[in-house]
């Protein structure tokens, strides 16, 4: 029996994935949260073996949350369900070391598909996707040195260089921190400060991922209009 | 009845008869009588006048007659003490125009300008000063000339000549000088009148220009501070010059008046002009018959140039310029004022209309990012529990099952439809993200389609399609869309772009005519293998069953190089 845990704010989500899993042989519910905090202490007490959860939740950013699931429970998998499409969800489910990403579809039986394929060890996040990603944002953070004045916040110093590199090699904070000799905690901060620096844990942002293609920038200089 | 008759009046009522001698002094008292009269009236015409051009001319015309002279004139210096103007009176026309240019204030002219005092000559070619007439000029012999005092400085001069012999007297001279004294205070009031009268205009346009700007795009700015110089300067074009950087080509970002639509967007090299030194900084006008060159000579000829810089922020936004035609009288010092002024003031005004126009547009960033936030938040989440719960219906009502999958390929449609909306309504800066440049085109070239053209992203387009192949498949899109709005008749068009880590996919779908043998079409096609194969793909055009036709444009993506 596959045991699944839900991570969404919107309880019309959860009712409907639930459905969906309950009606399938061999998989269960075994509980559900609309806030990180929730998730936190519930994950802990079920022992689930897949979280499936939104990147953007009210109460914190569902990025960190999976990264602290994989570092804590290693043995418990994370599938981010989002709305977002495929790039921006792409980047979320590297970031956060999840073990795959499922588009909010209805239609094709993605979920339950996804969520068989790693019950049984397989991670969906390519190596290839995986290095994608991390060219995208190492482009995305020279950029905007390059564009900004104020660079000094968009700068990423040398650690979390280092910290972005190995994440998106996949390793879980508690990895990072053996691999690079620095605490959990402090990689955690890390972490933290990357997701801040690239414009991931704004709720106000349209999209996790938009935030980050699409910082929040002033209007178009005014030579652009003459 | 005037007062020469009174006073014979008074005579004449006086019982006896005047000696000789009395009608003698009587004479000469009825004469400077006269002449005192005459001043009076000249006064009168002079200080009841307020323009500064015709209480000018009213002088000239009044000292000639005053004295009862042949020729008259007034010239006035500029500050440099150099003759600015000259106006003649008693001299026709055509002889005025033969003599050109006016005289430069040498000789005995220039000597009561420069000496302060008044001169009297019974002969000017006696006088040592004299440079002679100039040339074309009738014989002159009879001059006298009383310089024009205001508040200490010399303003200019009075001339009043004869042909003849027939010297001026000392009584003339008081009478001139008079005159003078009255003609300074004119003068003066006039120029006063005339600088106030400017100030005024010039805040009436600037309350002018700050209310437009209010209303107006950031785009109309321009156009608004040129149309309102039109009019402020007297000017035939107004133009507002930008430039990159001191040195580098003008552009005529607006212009208006004669000859604007010519003149705007046109560019002029940076060449010593008053244009490029008003880029630089320095206010100018040109000086007449200079040797400099004059921006837009060839659609104003030997016109006369005012610029000025445009400082908006602190920042040197602009240069603003305006041109007089040559049948106009060239811009002095004081239009050259008058635009420093104006500029000062509308650099503030524009400022604010800047900013303002800022304040929206980040409004607008801030208002499509709530909207897109409320259709992720809120109706893609609502969609999709509500299509989960209907599948989930499916399973103990098989009999639905058909019905049931057709709804939720419909709300699966909508939730594809509502997340290219969320991409479309967010910001972008920086380098064109791949979706962004594809919508871009499709909402281009859509727009002489009867619908616009649907599209659907499947996979991580961004990530995937970059670099070369990026820009093959915008230009492949651009083409095979245009080829369907140019050839197929088509009423819809469906666009389906993939990308996974072994493929990517452009699938252009009509309901048109269907491919003809039509030869530009066939080139187009040559073309778009030819980008295929470059990758290693292909490209195919097939008629659809349904009618129309299918163009698929397929190549293989190579893995990035793992570091």
């Amino acid at each position: 029996m596959i045991r699944l845990f839900l991570v969404d704010d919107h309880e019309v989500v959860r009712c409907g994935i639930a459905a969906l899993i309950d009606a399938e042989p061999g998989m269960e519910v075994v509980g559900e949260s609309d806030t990180v905090r929730g998730a936190l202490v519930r994950i802990a007490v079920t022992r689930p073996d897949i979280v499936v959860l939104d990147v953007q939740l009210p109460d914190g950013n569902g990025i960190e949350l999976c990264r602290h699931i994989c570092s804590n429970h290693p043995e418990t998998a994370c599938l981010i369900l989002t709305a977002y499409d495929d790039d921006a969800a792409s980047v979320a489910a590297v970031v956060a070391g999840a073990s795959g990403y499922v588009l909010k579809n209805i239609r094709g039986r993605h979920l339950i598909e996804s969520i068989l394929r790693v019950s049984e060890g397989e991670n969906l996040v390519t190596r290839d996707l995986a290095h994608r990603v991390h060219s995208s944002l190492s482009a995305k953070a020279a950029q905007s040195q390059e564009q900004s004045t104020d660079s000094a916040h968009l700068e990423l110093t040398l650690r979390e260089t280092q910290v972005l590199r190995l994440i998106t090699e996949g390793l879980t904070n508690r990895q990072i921190g053996a691999r690079l000799d620095l605490r959990e905690k402090t990689v955690k901060n890390y972490v933290s400060g990357l997701l801040a620096k690239l414009g991931m844990d704004r709720r106000t942002q349209v999209a996790v991922y938009g935030a980050m293609m699409t910082t929040e920038t002033p209007p178009p200089s005014r030579e652009a209009e003459h | 009845m005037t007062p020469s008759s009174d006073f014979r009046d008074l005579y004449a009522s006086d019982a006896h008869t005047p000696s000789r001698a009395e009608m003698a002094r009587s004479n000469h008292f009825l004469t400077a009588d006269h002449g005192l009269l005459n001043l009076l009236q000249a006064s009168q015409l002079v200080t009841g006048e307020l323009d500064v051009d015709q209480v000018l001319f009213n002088l000239a015309e009044a000292a000639r007659t005053l004295v009862d002279a042949h020729f008259g004139a007034l010239g006035v210096v500029d500050d440099k003490g150099e003759m600015e103007r000259f106006i003649h009176v008693g001299m026709p026309p055509e002889l005025v125009e033969q003599m050109g240019h006016p005289p430069r204030g040498l000789g005995v002219l220039g000597a009561v300008l420069s000496g302060g005092a008044p001169i009297r000559l019974r002969n000017l070619a006696d006088d040592p000063r004299s440079v002679g007439p100039p040339l074309g000029h009738p014989a002159i012999q009879a001059f006298l000339g009383v310089p024009i005092t205001i508040r200490g400085s010399v303003y200019g001069a009075l001339y009043v000549t004869n042909p003849s012999k027939k010297a001026f007297t000392a009584h003339d001279e008081a009478l001139i000088k008079a005159l003078a004294a009255t003609a300074a205070t004119a003068i003066d009031n006039a120029r006063l009148y005339e600088s106030s009268r400017r100030s005024q205009e010039l805040s009436a346009a600037l309350g002018d220009v700050a209310g437009k700007l209010l209303n107006v795009g950031s785009t109309e700015v321009f156009g608004v501070l040129a149309e309102s110089l039109v009019s402020l300067t007297g000017a035939q074009l107004v133009s507002v010059v930008v430039s990159e950087a001191v040195g580098s080509e003008l552009y005529v970002d607006t212009a208006r008046g004669v000859r604007a639509a010519r003149i705007e967007g046109s560019s002029v090299p940076w060449m010593d002009c008053v244009l490029s030194r008003a880029m630089d900084g320095e206010p100018g006008i040109t000086t007449e018959g200079g040797e400099e060159p004059v921006p837009f000579a060839d659609d104003i000829p030997s016109a006369s140039m005012v610029a000025v810089p445009l400082v908006v922020d602190g920042d040197r936004v602009a240069a603003l310029c305006a041109t007089r035609s040559a049948d106009e009288s060239p811009f002095t010092q004081d239009d050259l004022a008058l635009l420093s002024e104006f500029a000062a003031q509308a650099g503030l005004a524009v400022a604010l209309a800047w900013a303002r126009a800022d304040k929206q547009r980040l409004e607008i960033v801030e208002d499509r990012a709530r909207i897109a936030q409320d259709l992720h938040d809120h109706v893609i989440q609502r969609l999709f529990g509500t299509g989960l719960g209907l599948e989930a219906l499916a399973s103990p009502h098989p009999q639905l099952t058909d019905s049931i999958e057709t709804h939720v390929t419909q709300i699966d449609a909508a939730i594809a439809d509502i997340r290219t909306a969320i991409f479309t309504l967010q910001t972008r800066t920086g380098a064109e993200a791949t979706r962004h440049r594809l919508l871009r085109i499709l909402a281009e070239l859509s727009g002489t389609l009867p619908t616009p053209a649907q599209v659907t992203f499947t996979g991580p387009i961004d990530l995937i399609i970059v670099g070369p192949l990026a820009d093959d498949m915008a230009a492949v899109l651009r083409e095979t869309l245009s080829n369907v709005v140019r050839h197929a008749d088509a009423r819809t068009v469906e666009v389906a772009i993939t990308a996974n880590s072994h493929t990517v996919e452009l699938k252009v779908d009509d309901d048109g005519i269907g491919l003809s043998p039509d030869s530009s079409r066939r080139s187009g096609i040559e073309n778009l293998s030819a980008r295929a194969r470059g990758h290693g793909g292909d490209f195919t055009v097939s008629a659809r069953s349904s009618g129309g036709t299918r163009a698929l444009w397929r190549v293989p993506v190579d893995a990035p190089e793992l570091p």
